[in-house]
C-alpha cells in the first residue's frame, strides 16, 4: 500500500510523504461555493487591492514562527486545516498566536493508515471536532488512539471555520485578494522545490499530491503570483514558502476542490 | 368535692362530662387553625429586582426632616444625547428595543463605578458608585422615540418584565454657562486605548474594505495598544452578539469602538473607507 503515496527527498534529505488524496470520480463537494456566495471581482479591483502601497504582505505578517512542519507523515491535509485555522484566527483579531495541530485533525481522516486524506474530510473534521493546540497533537501522533482526552477537550474551542469550495480561477484570485486563505493542491516533484530569482517555485506536471495553502496574492516581476505557505518547515523553499504561478494549478484545479475560508468561530 | 358538685344542681360526672368535651372542642379549634390558608399581604412592598432612574433623586436624611408632601417619583422617559442613562439589576437582564437603532445598551458586572452625564443627574459630569450585580448603561444614538424592554433571565412571569418607553431627544446636554475671564483650555480627549469591534459580512467584503484590513496602518492598531476584532454578521460568540447588539441597525461594516479600559461606547461609525479615515478617527479619539 505504500506505494500509493508519492514521496520526495526535501533538501535536507528528509523523506516528505506527498499524502492529498484524488477526490473519486464524480465527487462533488458538500461546501457551499465561493462564487455563490460572494461576488467575484473584476480585475481592476483585484489589481487595485493586490497593489496598494499600504498592503502588508501576509509572508510578514505571518513570519518563520507560522510555518508548520509534518515531518515524514502523510498528514499534508491535516496541516493545511492548522494553517489554515491559525491563520484566519489572527486575521480575525486574535492575537494569542496559537499555533494549531496538523496531526490532530489528520488522525480522524486517515482511516487508521498513514496513506493520506482527502481535504474535504479535513475541512469537515474541523466543524466536528475542532483542532487542538500544536503542543497537544504532536506530529508522530496520527491515529486516534494515540490523541489524548486533553487535546480533544481543547479540540473543541477552535472547531468554526468557515468554508467554501471554489469554482474559478476568478474566485480564486478575489478570495485572496479579499484576504482570506486558501486551501490548495500542488503537484509536488522536484520543480516545485528549485525556487528561481524572484522565489517563484517551479510547475510539475501531475494531477495534485500535495495539499498546501495560499495566503496572499501579488504580482512579482511582473506576473501576478500566489503566495503558498507549505508544511516542510522553514528549509523548504523561502523561509519555508514559495510563489506559485498559475500553471501549479493549471492541473490540480480540475482534479481538486480549493476551498476558501473567510472567518473563525470561537468557543470560550 | 361533693358540696361543689352539689352546687347549680349538676353532678360531679357531668361536670366532668362537659370539662371533656371542652378540651376537645379547643383541639379540633386548634387543627383548624393549621389548615388556614395565608392571606395574600397586600401591604408589604417587595424590593423591585430591577431599578430604572428616575427624578428626584430621593436621598434619605440623617436626621429626619419634616416636610408636607415628599416628592413623587417619577420614571425618566428622555435621554439627551452624551447623557447615561443606567439599570440596575439583581437578576441577569436581556434588554430589547423596539424599534431598534435608537439605543446602545451595553451590560456590565457591579460593582462598578461610572463618570459622565446622569438622565437623573445635574449638569456637569459626575463619578457614581453602582453596587448591583447586573448594570445596564443606556445611551441614545439618533433622535426619537423607543420602547426599552428588560426581560429577567430565567423569566416566568409577564409581570417581570419591564418596559420603559424612552424619547432620544435632537440635543445633547446644554454645557453649563461660561463664566467671566479667559476662555479655560479645551480638553482633551482622555480615552488612552479603543476597544474596536467590526461587525461585517465576509460574503460581501469590498475592495476598499480588503484594501483597510489588509493595510499596515490596521496591522498596527493592536501594537499601539487597541483591540481589534472582527466578526461575521452570522457570529455566535457571546462578544460578537454584544456587539451587534451595540451596533443597532446600522449599515455593515461598521465598528463599535469603546474604551478599553472602561469599556463604555465611544462610537458606532460605518467602516472607514481608507487607511487615511482610519487614522482620522483613532486620533480623534485618543488624541494622538
Amino acid at each position: 500500500m505504500a506505494d500509493e503515496i508519492d514521496e520526495i527527498v526535501d533538501v535536507n534529505g528528509l523523506v516528505r510523504r506527498l499524502g492529498s488524496l484524488l477526490p473519486p470520480k464524480g465527487f462533488v463537494s458538500s461546501m457551499r461555493t465561493f462564487e455563490t456566495e460572494h461576488p467575484s471581482w473584476d480585475d481592476a479591483d483585484i489589481k487595485r487591492a493586490i497593489t496598494d502601497p499600504n498592503r502588508m504582505p501576509r509572508r510578514q505578517l505571518f513570519g518563520d514562527r507560522w510555518i508548520l512542519d509534518q515531518k515524514s507523515k502523510s498528514s499534508c491535509n491535516g496541516f493545511l486545516v492548522a494553517g489554515i485555522l491559525q491563520k484566519a484566527r489572527k486575521l480575525r483579531g486574535i492575537n494569542d498566536d496559537l499555533l494549531l495541530s496538523g496531526t490532530y485533525t489528520y488522525a480522524f481522516i486517515n482511516g487508521g493508515r498513514d496513506q493520506g486524506s482527502m481535504l474535504e474530510d479535513g475541512l469537515k473534521s474541523v466543524g466536528v471536532r475542532g483542532v487542538c493546540r500544536a503542543d497537544l497533537c504532536t506530529w508522530d501522533q496520527i491515529f486516534p488512539n494515540q490523541v489524548s482526552a486533553a487535546a480533544k477537550e481543547d479540540a473543541l474551542k477552535h472547531k468554526g471555520l468557515a468554508c467554501y469550495a471554489i469554482q474559478t480561477k476568478q474566485g480564486f484570485r478575489t478570495a485572496l485578494a479579499a484576504g482570506f486563505t486558501v486551501g490548495v493542491a500542488v503537484h509536488a516533484g522536484s520543480n516545485f522545490q528549485r525556487l528561481n530569482a524572484n522565489g517563484i517555485a517551479g510547475v510539475d506536471r501531475g494531477q495534485g499530491n500535495h495539499a498546501v495553502h495560499c495566503d496572499d496574492i501579488c504580482i512579482v516581476g511582473g506576473t501576478e503570483v500566489y503566495d503558498m505557505a507549505n508544511s516542510w518547515n522553514l528549509q523548504y523553499g523561502t523561509r519555508g514558502r514559495a510563489y506559485l504561478t498559475w500553471d501549479s494549478f493549471s492541473q490540480t484545479f480540475g482534479n481538486h476542490t480549493f476551498y476558501a475560508c473567510p472567518s473563525t468561530e470561537e468557543k470560550p | 368535692m361533693h358540696i361543689l358538685a352539689q352546687l347549680g344542681g349538676y353532678s360531679f360526672d357531668r361536670i366532668a362530662l362537659a370539662i371533656v368535651v371542652l378540651a376537645l372542642l379547643a383541639s379540633s379549634l386548634v387543627a383548624c387553625a393549621d389548615d388556614l390558608k395565608p392571606i395574600p399581604d397586600h401591604i408589604a412592598v417587595k424590593e423591585p429586582a430591577i431599578h430604572l432612574p428616575f427624578t428626584p433623586v430621593l436621598i434619605e436624611p440623617d436626621t429626619p426632616i419634616p416636610r408636607p408632601e415628599p416628592p413623587t417619583p417619577t420614571t425618566i422617559s428622555t435621554i439627551e444625547k452624551g447623557q447615561l442613562y443606567v439599570v440596575e439589576s439583581s437578576v441577569g437582564l436581556i434588554s430589547l428595543q423596539s424599534p431598534e437603532g435608537f439605543l446602545n445598551v451595553v451590560t456590565a458586572k457591579g460593582p462598578m463605578s461610572v463618570y459622565g452625564l446622569f438622565v437623573d443627574g445635574g449638569k456637569r459630569p459626575e463619578l457614581r458608585t453602582y453596587k448591583s450585580e447586573n448594570i445596564l448603561i443606556v445611551t441614545g444614538i439618533k433622535p426619537g422615540k423607543t420602547e426599552l424592554i428588560l426581560i429577567p433571565v430565567g423569566v416566568t412571569e409577564q409581570d417581570a418584565i419591564v418596559r420603559q418607553v424612552l424619547t432620544v431627544s435632537g440635543e445633547g446636554p446644554q454645557p453649563p454657562p461660561v463664566p467671566p475671564g479667559p476662555t479655560p483650555p479645551v480638553p482633551q480627549p482622555t480615552v488612552k486605548h479603543l476597544s474596536i469591534a467590526v461587525i461585517e459580512d465576509v460574503l460581501r467584503i469590498t475592495p476598499d474594505a480588503a484594501i483597510l484590513f489588509a493595510s499596515r496602518q490596521w496591522a498596527a492598531l493592536p501594537d499601539a495598544g487597541h483591540d481589534v476584532m472582527r466578526y461575521d454578521k452570522t457570529t455566535s460568540e457571546p462578544s460578537g452578539l454584544q456587539a451587534i447588539q451595540d451596533a443597532g441597525s446600522v449599515t455593515l461594516p461598521v465598528m463599535v469602538i469603546r474604551d478599553k479600559d472602561s469599556r463604555l461606547i465611544l462610537k458606532t461609525v460605518p467602516l472607514p473607507k481608507d487607511v487615511a479615515a482610519l487614522d482620522v478617527l483613532v486620533k480623534s479619539l485618543t488624541g494622538g
